[in-house]
């Protein structure tokens, strides 16, 4: 693909229309309000629900481990399916011999 | 190329750190940084390295492609146990026992051998290729 200005262009406009996206919708999670166990709570993102309830939850000290195994559990089977994938094709074209 | 002594001897040196070091990243997942990805492929380095030092090609690529289609079959069943003692699936079915940590550290080592069996083959497809390839 050539660069050309045109295609210069609309990836910069397309950058600059995600980039509002993203740090509007992280700068509008900070003014939110929680209602967590009949109290009102302001501020509270997920990342500190994570930090207060991951051993508690789920009896890992590592917060990442704790999102990976117990959260998000079929994420990671699926995260698997890809490598185990990714394994059979790399063999199907190097027996193909394209 | 022929085989050169100080590289082989220095490889030889530390391939037992760097077993010891991946088994430890994988253990020690839900207290340290790292877990099963990470210390799946610190381990694939070790056969990495037995091809640099001594150049073997003799490596049975289906058989491990079966333990690793094996492992995967493992890594699907476990999370499921959990069907039976909390009627939820996809959760840490030793917990109500107090073994949580048990369940994230047979996960990890699951998640290590399967991730450390695939890049070894997909090493070892790509030099054979190449070898191939050349003739």
């Amino acid at each position: 693909m050539k660069l050309n200005i045109f295609n210069f262009i609309s990836l910069l406009i397309i950058l600059l229309v995600f980039g509002f996206i993203i740090f509007y919708s992280v700068n509008s999670n900070k003014k939110r309000v929680y209602n967590l166990e009949n109290k009102t709570v302001t501020n509270y993102d997920l990342r500190n629900y994570y930090f207060d309830n991951t051993y508690k939850d789920t009896d890992s000290q590592n917060v990442v481990t704790g999102i990976y195994l117990d959260y998000r559990l079929y994420d990671t089977l699926f995260e698997s399916l890809l490598l185990v994938v990714t394994v059979m094709g790399i063999r199907y074209l190097n027996k193909r011999d394209v | 190329m022929k085989e050169n002594n100080l590289v082989v001897t220095l490889i030889e040196l530390i391939y037992p750190l760097i077993l010891l070091f991946g088994f430890y990243v994988i253990i020690y997942g839900d207290v340290s940084p790292g877990g099963g990805f990470q210390g799946g492929a610190i381990l694939a380095s070790t056969f990495i390295l037995r091809y640099i030092t001594y150049k073997y090609d003799n490596i049975h690529i289906g058989g491990i492609q079966n333990l690793e289609k094996f492992f995967y079959i493992l890594i699907i069943f476990v999370p499921f146990l959990s069907i039976l003692n909390r009627q939820l699936a996809l959760a840490n079915f030793l917990k109500p026992y107090g073994l949580g940590r048990v369940f994230l550290i047979l996960m990890n080592i699951l998640i290590g051998f399967k991730v450390c069996l695939g890049i070894t083959i997909i090493f070892y497809e790509f030099i054979l290729h190449e070898r191939r390839w050349s003739k």
